[in-house]
């Protein structure tokens, strides 16, 4: 119980104060939970450790909870995580019951979170604890694993490869020293670059550019105004909520609960995938579904809940393995990395006070955000209305003095915020994602290092195959994952298919029937 | 629509910049030499080699199915915006140590808020936030994070 110490009003402030901080973010269309904490995080460098992560913490609640206000006001989900919220939230809003929306939305989202952050503090030391006993060869796979779960689990597979590579790519340029198997020399740049980039592209900026700029730069394509000016908020003053609308529905929120964990812990899947998976799931299981779409209470639990629990299923890999679940938790190795400490297997048997402390910061930023969107929730919704003319200003400059700030004002590292800005914007721009190029990134020298050392002490390439039954077991879950992308790529390109001869069939027939009446 | 058409209105551009850039980088890892002598598998360059050799295949597939698929119009928005928030950006950075933070920032935002269309009507308005916005931050990062920020002109 010595943490209880390091739990002084500062910490409860700060995790509170993110709370807010990130419901604002994630209210406003186009800003996202993973840029709240990328953009907040050089302010941590100060802060210290705990402080800093209560404030992280509380972004990242908040930031994924505040994606509710402007999918049932507006129709627009906030972050891409409330895309189900929309479906159900704004028809309820149309009929004068958004204030009833968002709170249902607000009540699951807790209870989401508050799961999840259970399932995390009872399985994340289990898994470390299981973790620890990993050789090189096992650390590898589980690296090979999360890359092949994130490649199979975007938009296609080969956009998963494409952007993992790249990241690989990036992590591999710097130094390769001897103790890692290297030959202690600087590889893939030219030398002129050596004095900058002897160690690397420091990880920092690059969140802080993927994550922050380029999503400025993608959002100022479109224009700052983007026409929410003209937008009338439709919040309604008449209440009709009550807890019995929670009466019957408690599987489907607990259930959708437990997929959004699932899916978090799942390696660079982002909380649209919880969602929309939770949605659909309780769209194949209630009895009645005939007012899905169409502003039902459970397609609003379904979705609140199961993108809230994404964030304490995200932190499971990374606090147990060192494998962030998503982009947000990418961004949190940066915080360790700010403090100079390791996430992965020894992580939680030799913080045990941080890892209480971050527990206690996830459950008190769920109970504050609840607070501040259950009862300021009609004040809170006129956030969506903030002009970002001004906002996103501020945001850029942030970035670049936060990016001097963190290393004690190396110029160079200010320059990788611009570079990888740039790059994060172009990726995006030609279609591919961000979260494999970061998780690449992140885990591509670390994948390097295990399989050279594997093969250092193995001397051969079936050790892989052969290590252990974990090793064995990892291959077949790396194998599924590639043939779960394989064929739903086959059914998707069907569908399509499909798509296409119905579209065509309707226009010939059209165009036919224009014939005859013109010949009539 | 020609294949010069195609290839410049569809996506085949950046798998072909691509495909050079991986090249250019597997060149540059076929020369990386072990530390002792005799270049085996295991090695400096494996992991580059691999990686080059990953998108070798993944670039096949994908200029294979772009150049079979009839190229689609693009959705356009505007591209000035975010380049000259990008030039802003470059110029700022260059700017930040030897002109210090404050004329640095005040500069920076001025052409921030022009670009973004901030109170452009309202001079008097556009002045007192681009003051208050570094002022503020000024206080935030020197004042209660600590950072020490570049002084005015690199001096005082």
């Amino acid at each position: 119980m010595e943490f209880l110490s390091l739990l002084d009003i500062t910490f409860f402030l700060l995790a509170g104060f993110g709370a807010l901080v990130g419901i604002i973010f994630g209210a406003i269309p186009g800003m996202t939970a993973t840029m709240a904490v990328a953009v907040c995080l050089p302010l941590t460098y100060a802060l210290g450790l705990h402080h800093g992560l209560a404030l992280l913490l509380g972004l990242y609640v908040g930031g994924i909870s505040g994606g509710m206000v402007p999918a049932v006001l507006l129709n627009i989900p906030g972050t891409p995580s409330s895309i189900t919220t929309t479906f159900d939230g704004y028809p309820m809003a149309q009929k004068g019951e958004g204030e009833k929306a968002l709170k249902i939305c607000v009540i699951a989202s807790v209870v989401g979170g508050l799961i999840s952050a259970a399932i995390l503090f009872l399985f994340a030391p289990l898994l470390a604890d299981f973790s620890i006993k990993f050789s090189y060869v096992e650390k590898f796979l589980i690296i090979l694993l999360a890359l092949s779960v994130i490649a199979s689990l975007s938009s296609s597979m080969l956009i998963g490869i494409f952007s993992g590579v790249i990241g690989i790519w990036l992590s591999l340029i710097g130094d390769y020293s001897i103790s890692d198997g290297g030959n202690g020399k600087t590889r893939l740049m030219f030398d002129f670059m050596e004095p900058y980039l002897f160690e690397g592209f420091s990880l920092l900026p690059v969140l802080i550019g993927v994550f922050g700029i380029s999503t400025i730069l993608l959002e100022a394509e479109k224009g700052a105004k983007s026409g929410l000016v003209n937008e009338r908020i439709k919040i309604s003053k008449g209440g009709g909520f009550s807890l019995s609308i929670f009466n019957g529905r408690l599987t489907n929120l607990v259930r959708s609960s437990f997929i959004g964990t699932f899916v978090g812990m799942l390696p660079g899947v982002g909380g649209s995938a919880a969602s929309v998976l939770a949605y659909t799931q309780e769209k194949n299981l209630t009895r009645d579904s005939s007012q899905m779409g169409k502003g039902a209470p459970q397609g609003l639990i379904a979705s609140e809940s199961a993108n809230n629990a994404l964030t304490g299923g995200a932190l499971i890999p990374l606090l147990s393995l060192g494998i962030p679940g998503d982009s947000t938790t990418a961004v949190l190795i940066g915080a360790f990395t700010l403090q100079g400490i390791q996430v992965g297997p020894l992580f939680i048997p030799e913080n045990t006070e941080t890892w209480y402390v971050m527990m206690t910061a996830l459950v008190f930023a769920n109970i504050v955000m609840f607070f501040l969107m259950f009862y300021a929730i009609k004040y809170i919704a006129k956030v969506v209305m903030v002009p970002k003319h001004i906002l996103f200003p501020i945001i850029v400059m942030m970035c670049v003095v936060g990016a001097y700030a963190i290393n004690y004002g190396i110029m160079f590292d200010v320059w990788t915020l611009l570079i990888f800005g740039i790059l994060g914007y172009l990726v995006q721009k030609i279609g591919l994602e961000v979260a494999p190029l970061i998780i690449g990134f992140i885990l591509g020298s670390q994948a390097e290092v295990y399989f050279v050392k594997s093969l250092e002490s193995f001397g051969t390439f079936s050790i892989f195959f052969t290590k252990s039954p974990i090793a064995m077991v990892l291959w077949g879950l790396i194998v599924a994952s590639v043939m779960f992308a394989i064929v739903m790529g086959f059914k998707s390109r069907a569908r399509q298919k499909m798509e296409l001869t119905q579209v065509t069939g309707s226009t010939r027939t059209a165009s036919g029937k224009g014939h005859e009446t013109d010949n009539d | 629509m020609n294949n010069v058409e195609r290839f410049r209105r569809s996506a085949l551009l950046f798998p072909v910049f691509l495909l050079i850039l991986t090249t250019i980088y597997l060149a540059e890892a076929l020369s990386i030499r072990s530390q002792f002598g005799g270049d085996t598998i295991v090695g400096p360059r494996f992991m580059p080699i691999l990686m080059a050799f990953i998108m070798y295949a993944a670039l096949v597939v994908v200029i294979v199915g772009e150049w079979r698929k009839e190229a689609e119009a693009a959705a356009g928005g505007s591209l000035l915006r975010p380049l000259l928030i990008v030039v802003a950006t470059g110029i700022y950075i260059a700017v930040f140590r030897p002109l210090g933070y404050v004329p640095a920032t005040l500069g920076f935002l001025v052409a921030l808020f022009l670009i973004f269309d901030f109170e452009k009507q309202r001079p008097a308005l556009f002045v007192f936030y681009v003051i208050a916005v570094t002022a503020l931050f000024y206080g935030l990062f020197a004042g209660i994070f600590g950072v020490r920020l570049p002084p005015l002109l690199g001096g005082f």
